[in-house]
């Protein structure tokens, strides 16, 4: 999975769904202390490949981002409505980099987190690409992680 | 026209519908099901002309509802939009008796496209 997906690849996946559904540019850019709270959604692929696919970002940019998908104000939202849209942003960054996997390969339903203090943890999986973004002055962090095959490192 | 949307994110239904009536599909009719089982309840109640339907939601997702309303003998015209969007999804999709297949995030230009094909 590793060598397949790159952070070309990711970052293509990104601008587009961000640019097209939100309007919203997005640009890569350096790592940063993620500002809290924050919102990650993630999805598990599954098949052929055995991964993960997170993304993350502020709390207020998910929220403007939800205003965007549901046509409304960052005020007007009513509750679920962030955790809907970041879930189906990151479903659709999940699919666009699932499409780069060779082989048949399934995508989960997203869970989205929403917190301050929070760590996530994908069991026997680790991050192999942390593609940083910067949109409309808040970070973006997709994460494409890999579950090891069973047996590697024996 | 009427469509049922189908998708358990109520963010999507909604950008859908936007974009049908950016594709020129304003005067239409939308309904909406969170998911394949209540997407068929709703399609044995009052058949719509077009399905719209994302893949994986909870409960039946898209190829099961598709499946489900085939094996009823419901020929009404179904479409995926979906992230699930691989060769080998398409093809299962189109066996399935399916349309079409577009891909998330899509356009105004795509849905025209893929709808124009359908009778």
């Amino acid at each position: 999975m590793v060598a397949i997906v790159n952070s070309e690849d990711v970052e293509h996946v990104v601008a587009q769904i961000w640019g097209s559904i939100l309007g919203l540019q997005v640009a890569r850019a350096r790592s940063v202390d993620m500002p809290r709270p924050s919102v990650t959604g993630i999805v598990h692929i599954s098949g052929e490949s055995d991964g993960s696919v997170s993304l993350e970002c502020p709390k207020r940019l998910a929220e403007r981002a939800a205003a965007l998908m549901f046509g409304t104000e960052v005020d007007e939202l009513a509750p679920g409505e962030v955790e809907d849209a970041l879930g189906e942003l990151t479903n659709m960054a999940g699919g666009g980099i699932k499409s780069f996997l060779p082989g048949r390969n399934q995508l989960s339903l997203p869970t989205v987190v929403e917190g301050i203090g929070y760590h996530l943890n994908v069991p026997g999986a680790v991050p192999v690409r942390n593609v940083w973004f910067a949109c409309a002055g808040a970070p973006i962090v997709v994460r494409v992680y890999e579950r090891a095959a069973v047996g590697a490192g024996a | 026209m009427e469509f049922l949307i189908v998708d358990d994110s109520k963010a999507m239904r909604m950008i859908v519908t936007r974009i049908l009536r950016q594709a020129g599909f304003e005067g239409s009719t939308f309904r909406e099901a969170g998911d394949g089982a209540e997407a068929l309840a709703a399609i044995r109640a009052s058949c719509p002309d077009v399905v719209l339907s994302d893949w994986n939601m909870p409960e039946m997702d898209g190829i099961q509802l598709l499946r489900a309303l085939r094996a009823e003998e419901v020929g009404v015209p179904f479409g995926f939009i979906t992230s699930e969007s691989t060769p080998e999804m398409r093809d299962t999709a189109l066996a399935a008796g399916a349309s079409f297949l577009v891909a998330k995030p899509f356009t105004a230009g795509a849905i025209q496209e893929a709808l124009a094909g359908v009778g």
